[in-house]
């Protein structure tokens, strides 16, 4: 299950990038920012109140936005494991990191102070959008400034938050997506009740706790019968690394 | 715990695939202007014959903002009836009356230049248009990459 997860990653960053070729070419007016779903986040408010797409956000970004809400409901954030370019490199770099060194999980109450950051960041950017009319917070987006090919409104100060955004990832397992990625603070508002989740057997599971070594969001699973965390993106690392077939399933 | 009923995780793929196809093909049909203006009472006024839709592929028309631009340069001319625009794919159709205005108009219409700050601006460069929908395409320009500047 993984190897698929992994060429679903890598379709997507091919998708991406592909766009982004052609845009920079000349050939396509669609780069990486015409697919992202959180344009549709930010100018929503903006949307409904006039009922025409603010700033350069269209039908396909609220068309995969709400695709992506629906599989939100039904998968919690598998967009984030699944999808996400960002997430994909983010993963990399936790993998690599794994590789050489293992994480050693920060206290608690420092990662729930950190947890924080993404909401506040969510709500910032909200509000600025709205007051300004315009997605201000654009030349700053790591996903814009990665995958954009230095985009038109790319910076200096964009490369310098893409990488410390990926920095924070060589600190924290999955740094980026869990303490500072405002679309991961939005889709958790619907990543608690979900249908589908991922229930551990306690008649089969024998402790061995694998899962919990292999979970990217740093979840113990092998102390919850269900996992209703919001950080949970569906990666299925935990349900691959099950010692015992069958303790770990995804069920309703 | 057991859950009530358990899925193969082959399914969240599959799920995923199902729906971003289906979320492209809604995008593709429910094509919605970014910016529209409808003139109903000069319409009215405008014989059947006369009322014809152009259609431009104008790189340039980015935003809601670039677009109500767009639509306040070709409004300055006459027989100008209505205007979409699509910024998805940098379309506009523009309704108008032949007998007032012609595709060449609205062209130097939209492409003038512009003085900011002591600099001298082109926002919007036509790639190709046709004058009415049963009329052939005129390609003035292939690379979308065309310079043009941002207002």
């Amino acid at each position: 299950m993984q190897a698929i997860r992994f060429i679903f990653q890598l379709f997507f960053i091919e998708l991406i990038l592909y766009h982004a070729v052609l845009f920079s070419l000349g050939e396509s007016y669609k780069n990486c920012e015409s697919y992202c779903p959180f344009g549709a986040v930010e100018t929503f408010a903006l949307f409904a109140q006039s009922g025409k797409f603010p700033c350069a956000v269209n039908e396909l970004n609220y068309s995969i936005f709400a695709g992506v809400l629906l599989l939100t409901v039904f998968f919690k954030r598998a967009f984030c494991s699944w999808i996400c370019p960002l997430g994909a490199v983010n993963e990399l770099i936790t993998r690599v990191r794994s590789y050489f060194i293992k994480y050693k999980p920060l206290a608690e109450n420092i990662m729930k102070t950190l947890y924080s950051v993404k909401y506040i960041l969510l709500a910032v950017i909200l509000i600025a959008t709205y007051r300004n009319y315009d997605l201000v917070f654009r030349p700053y987006c790591p996903y814009f400034t990665a995958f954009g090919l230095h985009g038109h409104t790319t910076v200096v100060l964009s490369y310098f938050i893409l990488a410390n955004a990926l920095l924070a990832t060589l600190f924290i397992k999955m740094g980026f997506c869990r303490t500072l990625c405002p679309f991961g603070a939005f889709l958790n508002v619907f990543n608690m009740k979900t249908v589908f989740k991922i229930y551990r057997d306690e008649g089969a599971c024998v402790k061995c706790k694998l899962c919990d070594g292999a979970c990217l969001a740093e979840i113990k699973v092998s102390e919850s019968a269900k996992i209703e965390n919001a950080g949970c993106t569906m990666c299925l690392s935990c349900v691959s690394a099950c010692a015992r077939n069958g303790a770990l399933k995804v069920g309703l | 715990m057991k859950p009530k009923f358990t899925v193969n995780p082959v399914l969240i793929p599959v799920f995923i695939a199902a729906v971003f196809t289906a979320a492209s093909y809604f995008a593709w049909f429910l094509r919605m202007p970014t910016y529209a203006e409808t003139n109903t009472e000069l319409i009215k006024s405008v014989a059947a014959a006369n009322f014809k839709t152009a259609e431009f592929e104008v790189n340039g028309v980015v935003c809601l903002g670039t677009s109500k631009t767009f639509a306040k340069w070709l409004n300055e001319l006459s027989g100008i009836l209505s205007i979409n625009t699509f910024t998805s794919d940098r379309f506009v159709e523009i309704g108008y009356d032949d007998s007032k205005v012609s595709a060449d108009e609205m062209i130097i219409s939209i492409e003038r230049e512009v003085s900011a700050d002591g600099e001298k601006l082109k926002p919007f460069s036509v790639m190709r248009y046709r004058a009415s929908k049963d009329s052939e395409w005129v390609i003035l320009r292939t690379n979308k990459k065309v310079e043009v500047d941002e207002l």
